[in-house]
């Protein structure tokens, strides 16, 4: 019986070894597909050039072809660094709200936060101010603002002597949408017709990347991810049921709170410089969760990773498909992401009732 | 499963007015007929009548009419009432037979290119009902609002009681016209902006103004071909960027597009198709020499963009008024703002007027 049980735990520690390998394989892939990334535009570079340039400007030597300089620079690295994180955002906040509230629809926009970005994007592009102040872009401030204040009005609703109910929470962050949504159609309807610039942002495009959006998104994405990663052992207890995890001595209240607020913030901080990016969030860790397993000590970093890298190739779609002329990548994810989870699914079923 | 539901709603909501602005900018094969249909069976008409009158006679109406308003217009009331040209049949956008047998009176010109043609005409006392958008003339402020081009409030457009009611897209047309009401549908013009010359023809002969409707339009083509004689001899051609808003820019098929071609200016967006959103890279990569956008720091403050001619030049103007997004008399004054932008000093002295 001792024999058996050593054997058992033996072959779950190969196995959890096999998934660091997997995070570490993924991470590698990520990077090279960053690169790849940065190669392929709609501006074609030949690669001897390319490397050539970051040749340059690693050892600090001026290139004379300036142009190229700044595309891969100003534009394409912020670009592809922005997808990546984002992706990673999107795909590990997903993955919490799944493993916190229990349910496989959760996405990052379930209590709130797209709409009310969107609400705040919408006003700043409605109305009539400038959405330059300054050199600063009013645009990602206002979606924050909005994304922020939705969560936190869900958040004291189902706030109750120094406890969270999830369920008012999810209520409450539906209820919250709705009207955040009607108010956001009712300036589109109410504001020019010309309401182009809202709609590529509702649909999520990374057209105005820079480094700058880079750090202040890494700003939020990191600490949270790293909260995240330290409570993930107890999103796995969670999976048992509120009482029994309280039962089991964890402080469900604190990792609650956690959770969700750095869940918010990340979702908060990718969503207010890209628009809102549907399907990444869900799709990237039922796909995890599919080939991986259910331990969200793993499942939290492989699909951050895999947010990551299916971003990156989408927005890598997104840019060039249409030659010089860019679609939203919202557009991208649901279309090749919507098929591929399909067959996911299938594939899964066919194996497990084989 | 609620807030899947309501989500869905939402993202169908967004796709369907996306869609919508799709088939908005492409439809321009609809255009050429509305166009045959003008000039096979109502302007021929219109045309041999002028032949029919002695041309001493309508030069000195020409010169009359400069000096005295009041006089002219008895004038051209009797030559109407010798052509007597009503009734006459126009056919609409959607095909259908529109019978005049008098001049209406009572107006709603749901669109601004109708709108300033008419007012251009001097009838602008007729028009009783406009949409929520118009900015010009001033004189048009009064006039009552019947809604936008996604809520457009049918039933005010009945109280109104008019006698003709005039639209751009046929989202309401059966509504409308279920209603009992005398509806024309012309779609508004995506290109060939010589066109509008036939549009201010139109209403000048459902107006009874065909006189001045002829002088606008020997005014407008005028000062067309002041410009066109103007750019002949300029051998240079600037690489001109359009942006109506993050960065959504016309391509050469669009009315804007042609008016970069009628300025011997190249259009930098000359792989697209209608109205698109170009990639970054692709401006930096084609240099333009001068921008248009309707937020000047939104091109100088990118610092994508400080290399390119247009910014380092000191090159990136905005339009002072909508006359070039308004396919009207007033799109002339547009031509004419942006050829003094590109040719600045060049061009003052073929520009006759204003």
């Amino acid at each position: 019986m001792n024999k058996q049980i050593f054997i058992q735990r033996k072959k779950n520690y190969l196995y959890d070894n096999f998934k660091v390998y997997w995070i570490i394989f993924l991470s590698f892939s990520l990077l090279l597909i960053g690169c790849i990334a940065v190669c392929i535009g709609s501006v074609n570079i030949p690669i001897l050039e390319l490397i050539g340039i970051i040749y340059d400007k690693i050892f600090g030597y001026h290139n004379s072809n300036t142009n190229f300089d700044v595309i891969i620079f100003k534009i394409r690295i912020p670009r592809v660094l922005l997808a990546g994180i984002v992706g990673f955002a999107l795909a590990m906040s997903g993955a919490t709200y799944q493993g916190l509230f229990r349910n496989n629809l959760a996405d990052p926009y379930l209590i709130g936060v797209a709409s009310g970005a969107g609400l705040g994007a919408t006003i700043i592009i409605v109305s009539p101010l400038p959405i330059y102040f300054g050199i600063i872009n009013v645009l990602p401030f206002g979606a924050f603002l909005g994304a922020i204040s939705c969560v936190m009005l869900a958040y004291f609703i189902s706030y109750k002597s120094n406890s969270l109910t999830l369920t008012t929470l999810l209520l409450a962050g539906i209820a919250i949408s709705s009207i955040c949504g009607a108010i956001t159609a009712l300036l589109m309807i109410g504001s020019d017709p010309d309401i182009r610039p809202v709609l590529s942002w509702l649909f999520g495009s990374f057209t105005s990347a820079r480094m700058e959006h880079v750090i202040l998104v890494l700003i939020y994405v990191i600490p949270s991810f790293l909260i995240i990663l330290g409570f993930s052992r107890y999103i796995n207890i969670l999976q048992l049921g509120e009482d029994h995890a309280m039962l089991l001595g964890v402080n469900i209240e604190y990792v609650k709170k956690a959770l969700i607020v750095s869940a918010s913030l990340a979702t908060a901080g990718a969503v207010s410089f890209c628009g809102l990016i549907g399907f990444v969030g869900l799709i990237a860790p039922h796909m995890v969760r599919l080939i991986w397993g259910t331990d969200y000590r793993y499942l939290i970093p492989l699909s951050s990773l895999v947010g990551a890298i299916f971003l990156i190739l989408a927005d890598l779609i997104a840019r060039t498909i249409l030659g010089s002329s860019e679609l939203p990548v919202g557009l991208v994810t649901a279309f090749c992401g919507g098929p591929f989870f399909l067959f996911v699914l299938r594939y899964q079923m066919r194996y497990r009732f084989k | 499963m609620t807030f899947l539901s309501v989500r869905t709603l939402l993202y169908t909501l967004f796709s369907v007015i996306f869609i919508y602005f799709f088939v908005f900018c492409d439809n321009q094969e609809n255009q050429n007929d509305f166009s045959e249909n003008l000039n096979n069976s109502e302007l021929v008409n219109i045309q041999t009548q002028d032949k029919s009158e002695t041309q001493d006679e309508s030069e000195t109406q020409d010169e009359s009419e400069t000096q005295d308003e009041s006089e002219t217009q008895d004038k051209s009331e009797t030559q109407d009432e010798l052509i007597n040209s009503y009734p006459f049949e126009l056919i609409d956008s959607s095909g259908e037979t529109i019978k005049f047998t008098e001049s209406p009176n009572r107006i709603v010109a749901f669109d601004s290119a109708a709108l300033e043609t008419i007012f251009e005409l001097g009838e602008g006392e007729k028009i009783v009902g406009t949409h929520d958008f118009v900015a010009y003339p001033p004189e048009a402020e009064k006039i009552t609002r019947v809604g936008g081009a996604f809520n457009m409030n049918i039933e005010a457009i009945i109280g109104l009681n008019p006698d003709l009611v005039f639209i751009f897209s046929d989202q309401n047309l059966n509504d409308l016209r279920n209603a009992g009401l005398k509806v024309l549908y012309i779609e508004s013009l995506n290109n060939d902006f010589t066109k509008i010359s036939d549009e201010i023809k139109m209403w000048g002969r459902i107006l009874d103004a065909e006189l001045k409707a002829e002088d606008i339009i020997f005014d407008f083509e005028n000062r067309l071909k002041n410009i066109e004689k103007a750019v002949e001899n300029i051998n240079i051609k600037q690489s001109i960027f359009q942006d109506v808003g993050g960065l959504w820019t016309p391509g050469p098929n669009t009315l804007v597009g042609e008016v970069f071609d009628l300025l011997n200016s190249n259009n930098i967006a000359y792989d697209v198709d209608g109205y698109v959103q170009i990639s970054r890279e692709i401006i930096v990569d084609r240099n333009p020499d001068i921008i248009i956008t309707l937020d000047i720091e939104s091109i100088t403050k990118d610092p994508a963009f400080n290399d390119i001619n247009a910014v380092s030049n000191n090159r990136v103007y905005s339009l002072s008024s909508d006359a070039l997004s308004i396919g009207g008399p007033r799109f002339i004054e547009g031509i004419e703002e942006l050829a003094q932008l590109i040719y600045s000093e060049n061009i003052d002295s073929f520009l006759t007027t204003k």
